[in-house]
């Protein structure tokens, strides 16, 4: 194994980070290059060097106030739970989108709800315009059936009750 | 966390009083300042808190918690002004006879300031790996990076460390 390649994987090395195969290999190295070494030793005096930055105690009633505050904030997170129809569990998953990715999910939804608005409305008055209106008389007491679409159940039962016998009557 | 997220405050209660020791160690090395830190690190148990439902045991708890502390560190260190070296106190001079805890005191002053020059995610590597003794795989789970990038965060901020302490 040359310098260069122990080199590179020498932080690794001091961290305990590499195989144990590699491991042995560095170790012979090092055994017989003061070079690397020394570079060795440079790296765990940070280590030592850092060592020497003190952390006092945790403040005392540390674990009271964040309870206090959690007291505080916890009815309002369970409100904007409820309200929330998100919770609901089918859909979740939008819960799990980044903010831009669920706008972009919302608007898709929305437009295809418009576009499907849309070609229905479209989808209409083509038919209007292809078959128009039954001339169909109407009859007394059914006028507000009348101008009748073709194949409209109003237009079925007004050709129906227009021809059908009177009540009574034997065939 | 399950009970947590059901709203049991007792549980999370619980989570604080096991990982408050380990929040605040993190968050002061962070940034240095006790009441910047107590602000963190009890931020960090509220997100936890309002995120509960969200939270799904992919990673262990420790790296999830890890993450939220890690991201809160940084963003309140992009937030205030760089100070550089400038409020580092002189050295001093052992032959006027000051005593060892006041030397103790500078050279941490010293340490602090090296490791504030340090960009933010070589930053957080250091603290985790060094004080934490975290394994690089989870430094990357926490950081949302590969292993082998962690090795290249600490290796340049060791890097760094080494050419401004290296007369301490």
């Amino acid at each position: 194994m040359n310098c260069k390649k122990v080199l590179s994987r020498l932080q690794a090395y001091v961290d305990g980070e590499v195989p144990a195969k590699l491991r042995g290999e560095i170790e012979e190295h090092l055994g017989a290059c003061p070079l690397c070494r020394s570079e060795a030793e440079r790296i765990r005096k940070v280590g030592d060097v850092l060592d020497s930055l003190s952390v006092p105690p945790l403040p005392e009633g540390f674990s009271a106030r964040v309870m206090a505050e959690a007291r505080r904030r916890a009815p309002l997170a369970t409100q904007k739970r409820s309200f929330l129809p998100l919770e609901w569990r089918p859909l979740r998953w939008l819960l799990d989108l980044s903010a831009p990715m669920r706008v972009a999910a919302c608007a898709a939804v929305l437009l295809a709800c418009l576009l499907g608005m849309f070609m229905s409305k479209e989808l209409s008055l083509h038919q209007e315009r292809q078959a128009p209106v039954a001339e169909l008389e109407p009859l007394d007491g059914f006028e507000w059936f009348s101008p009748t679409p073709p194949a409209s159940l109003g237009s079925v039962y007004l050709t129906y009750a227009s021809v059908a016998p009177p009540t009574g009557e034997n065939p | 966390m399950q009970a947590v997220a059901g709203g049991d405050l007792d549980a999370f209660g619980e989570l604080v009083l096991r990982y408050q020791g380990l929040a605040w160690k993190t968050a002061y090395r962070f940034l240095g300042d006790a009441m910047e830190a107590e602000d963190i690190a009890q931020e960090a148990f509220l997100r936890v808190l309002e995120s509960a439902s969200r939270y799904r045991a992919e990673a262990s708890f420790g790296t999830y918690f890890y993450r939220i502390l890690t991201n809160l560190c940084i963003d309140r260190t992009r937030k205030r002004p760089f100070t550089g070296m400038d409020n580092i106190p002189e050295m001093a001079d052992s032959a006027i006879g000051p005593t060892e805890s006041l030397i103790q005191k500078e050279r941490g002053a010293r340490v602090r300031a090296a490791l504030d020059t340090l960009p933010s995610n070589q930053k957080a590597a250091m603290i985790l790996r060094h004080y934490e003794e975290l394994s690089y795989a989870e430094i990357a789970g926490i950081l949302e990076v590969t292993p082998k990038a962690v090795e290249r965060l600490i290796s340049r901020a060791r890097a760094s460390l080494q050419a401004r302490l290296s007369h301490l």
